[in-house]
């Protein structure tokens, strides 16, 4: 629905207000440090992204680019209304809505869509991980010369943090995708195949992420061996996921079964207290609540249900976390790397796109699936941050420098890749009219 | 046991209540006001078993603030209104009358045997005399609809006390704003001080403008989910404003909610979701208060929450008297009447647990006991005698 020019004037105009409300707060002293503050913030960001956002539809910009863009301009960088600290405390609410997130996309996953889109989802995988991969590994090794922490390594070293650089291109966002999936309640092929393979990459970024570390590390620490240790870690990580995953979703049919009322205070529990246990047993929950999601949906009749109930939540959950996300950009960071980080996203969109077109014609997707495909594929978000973290704990030496690169550059494809999944999907005509 | 593990047995807990406050008529167990919760918390807390801990409590203080402002919304969206009707504006205008005597009567005493026992500075003694007051007002909204809803009944002296009770959560909740603001002293803007008054003012009037933008935007939202990030946007931003200035934030979302029902054309859709959510934020935000309860220490705090619970029952069962002698059927009905009315809805545990949160140890322990035993003194005889009155009352020839 278009909404007039007297309501986007009255939220332009309320925007102004909250904005302003805010401001005044920030000039009081003495204030009070706190709890309090994170309410406020949380309270503030929800309502200037929501608002943000509705005005980013008069230029066609997804909602998400819009949440983004409240938390940058409230962030430490821009308006100092939200301080690194208070942006570190909201993180309970990530944790939420990474739950969510995931079980939402599992329960948008049914069998006989991912039948459909099986051998195409196999081929584009393939294609995508060694061109993307070979393709990054090679530009970063081609341009380490002038990038701060590389200079001076020998050329195995370069090579190793090359091809971990491949590996974190390789992974895209989950979140953003389903974001936009939820605001534009997209149906269709594009829709059906960019979930497929935004979720089924998150398990093979991790695996190959795993491979990876095993292999360089010998490069960039001479001295050290290839060790198994670390495929191990992640084998038992993925499997004890999926088995907890599933009997997560036996436990949630049997639930919405026999009782299926108050599933919001149900699933929020679950979210918080399960991605508790699941930090303490180290397996990854964005994989085990996909699984969940995935077994509601595919063993029951009970995934549209569960699926309406998270919906709810999705808007108050994707603008807190994006706006969060947004705070968390590093304005300074991608001002001094833009140059390096801009040549590296745009080397990744290349490779991106050529690795769809052969995918495509390989697989013989259909035409319009052929042109707009890759438009999914471009965003990168917190998985891609996550695995950078924990390179900078494995690789002190360059793992720091590595991780700054890598926010700079999600800090780009965060921001660009949702408008071109938007843009496709309403190319294809995939988007419900009502949005 | 670890925060998180906690806070989902507060969330079963809220699940669970929410259920029986969703089943309208069937609620036929559990109290009124909720005061179950009040004293599992304090069986969990550190004066007892332990189990929530000082360190889980500052935890969860985050839940607990937006809990409280979430309430104080509620109880906004919902005043001077009985049924969905508005209450008329004479018993309303009876119904404060009698609050604020109270509040007054209870406040002067206090602060006189607060001095009589040369007990705390004179500060102390103001705030402490105003907290022991406003948590010994606030009477029996729930209490009466819920013995209506039993006895199924509609006659004119449950109405009586319904619209009572409408809109006496006003003087207790601006009492309380005013209170937060002088314990937080003065506040500079741009390098002009602003008294605390101003600054409690300049709050609650914060929650109200923020009322009207909201109102609007909510209707004209798109869809559900906009309408309650809206919603809840205002009211997290509300609460956490006053909170970071040390300001009342059930005042404020009060507030806040006053002017989302005066300029929202859905107001009662409005209502009836968020009292939907009422049961789901009330009952852990209990549960916490009742762990923050804390023995008396001295016979002077003693005394003084003695005294402040016998005032409550005396001037409850004065203004009994005085309420059934207009009416001659209703005369003899006077210190039932009264009795009736010491039940307590939740807001009198609200107040106790924000000045707990807020104030001192030596305001916030004896405040949150009185509040804690009127509400157990209330939920023990209150309902009972509402029973008795409004069956004698049936039974009485017209």
């Amino acid at each position: 629905m278009t909404k007039s020019a007297p309501i986007r004037l009255g939220q332009l105009a309320s925007l102004l207000f909250v904005v302003g409300l805010f401001a005044l707060l920030t000039h009081i002293e003495p204030m009070m440090s706190g709890s309090g503050v994170v309410v406020a913030v949380t309270g503030f960001l929800l309502l200037s992204g929501l608002l943000t956002s509705e005005l980013f539809e008069l230029v066609k910009l997804p909602h998400l680019t819009g949440y983004i863009a409240a938390g940058v301009i409230a962030g430490p960088y821009v308006l100092h209304f939200v301080d690194h600290a208070t942006v570190k405390r909201l993180e309970i609410v990530n944790t939420l809505a990474l739950a969510l997130i995931a079980l939402a996309g599992g329960l948008e996953l049914r069998i006989a869509d991912v039948r459909q889109v099986l051998r195409s989802l196999g081929i584009h995988s393939t294609v995508q991980t060694l061109l993307v991969l070979s393709t990054q590994a090679a530009l970063f090794a081609a341009l380490g010369s002038q990038v701060d922490f590389t200079r001076g390594l020998a050329l195995p070293a370069l090579i190793g943090v090359g091809l971990l650089w491949g590996v974190l291109a390789v992974s895209r966002s989950p979140s953003a995708t389903l974001a936009i999936l939820s605001q534009t309640r997209a149906k269709g092929p594009l829709s059906r195949f960019s979930l497929a393979f935004v979720m089924s990459s998150d398990v093979l970024v991790l695996v190959l992420m795993a491979a990876t570390l095993s292999l360089v590390r010998p490069l960039i620490e001479p001295g050290s061996t290839a060790s198994l240790k670390s495929l191990l870690a992640v084998g038992h990580e993925l499997l004890g996921s999926i088995s907890l995953g599933t009997t997560l979703g036996l436990v949630l049919i049997v639930y919405l079964r026999f009782a299926g009322s108050q599933i919001l205070v149900l699933v929020v529990a679950i979210g918080f207290a399960l991605s508790e246990g699941l930090r303490y047993l180290r397996f990854e929950p964005l994989l085990t609540f996909l699984t969940a999601g995935f077994v509601v949906q595919n063993l029951s009749s009970q995934g549209d249900k569960l699926l309406h109930s998270i919906e709810q939540t999705g808007s108050v959950v994707f603008i807190v976390f994006f706006a969060t996300a947004g705070a968390h950009l590093d304005i300074p960071l991608l001002a001094k790397m833009w140059p390096i980080a801009l040549s590296l996203c745009a080397g990744r969109f290349a490779a991106t796109w050529i690795a769809h077109r052969i995918g495509a014609a390989w697989a013989r997707d259909d035409p319009f699936l052929r042109r707009w495909g890759w438009a999914s594929l471009v965003s990168q978000a917190g998985l891609t941050l996550g695995l950078s973290a924990v390179l900078a704990r494995t690789f002190p030496a360059v793992g720091e420098g590595l991780r700054s690169l890598v926010v700079a550059t999600v800090a780009i494809n965060e921001v660009i890749g949702p408008i071109f999944f938007k843009l496709g999907l309403e190319r294809g005509r995939e988007v419900e009219s009502a949005s | 046991m670890s925060p998180m593990a906690l806070l989902l047995v507060l969330l079963v807990l809220a699940y669970i209540g929410s259920l029986w406050a969703a089943s309208g008529r069937k609620r036929a167990f559990g109290s009124p006001s909720g005061v179950e919760y009040v004293v599992l918390g304090a069986l969990l807390g550190p004066e007892a078993l332990g189990v929530l801990g000082q360190q889980a409590l500052v935890t969860f203080e985050p839940v607990a603030i937006v809990a409280l402002g979430w309430i104080g919304l509620i109880f906004g969206l919902e005043c001077g209104l009985v049924a969905g009707r508005r209450a008329p504006f004479g018993r309303m205008a009876l119904g404060l009358t009698f609050t604020v005597i109270t509040a007054t009567v209870t406040a002067y005493a206090s602060w006189r045997l607060l001095g009589w026992m040369h007990l705390h500075d004179a500060n102390t003694r103001l705030v402490l005399s105003g907290a022991i007051a406003l948590v010994s007002v606030e009477t029996a909204r729930h209490a009466v609809q819920w013995i209506g809803e039993e006895a199924l009944l509609s006659g004119s002296l449950a109405g009586l006390l319904l619209d009572l009770e409408a809109a006496d959560d006003i003087p207790v909740l601006l009492a309380l704003s005013a209170l937060f603001a002088f314990v937080g002293g003065e506040h500079a803007i741009v390098g002009q001080l602003i008294s605390p008054w101003s600054l409690g003012a300049g709050t609650l009037l914060a929650g109200a403008l923020l009322g009207a933008p909201c109102a609007w935007l909510m209707d004209r939202a798109g869809s559900k989910a906009e309408r309650w990030t809206v919603l809840l946007g205002a009211a997290w931003l509300t609460t956490g404003i006053a909170k970071s200035l040390g300001l009342s934030a059930i005042a404020s979302t009060f507030a806040l909610g006053a002017s989302l029902a005066s300029f929202t054309r859905e107001r009662e859709v409005l209502r009836h979701s968020l009292g939907r959510t009422e049961g789901a934020v009330l009952l852990p935000a209990l549960l916490l208060a009742g762990a923050q309860l804390r023995r008396p220490v001295g016979h002077e705090e003693l005394l003084l929450i003695g005294m402040a619970i016998a005032l409550r029952l005396l001037l409850s069962l004065l203004f009994g008297v005085v309420l059934s002698w207009k009416r001659a059927e209703t005369r003899r009905l006077g210190l039932w009447l009264g009795a009736g009315m010491l039940a307590p809805g939740s807001l009198t545990m609200v107040v106790g647990f924000a000045l707990a949160m807020r104030c001192p140890p030596e305001i916030a322990r004896p405040a949150l006991l009185v509040a804690f035993l009127s509400t157990l003194l209330g939920e023990l005889v209150g309902p009972r005698a509402l029973r008795e009155v409004i069956d004698r009352f049936t039974k009485e020839p017209a």
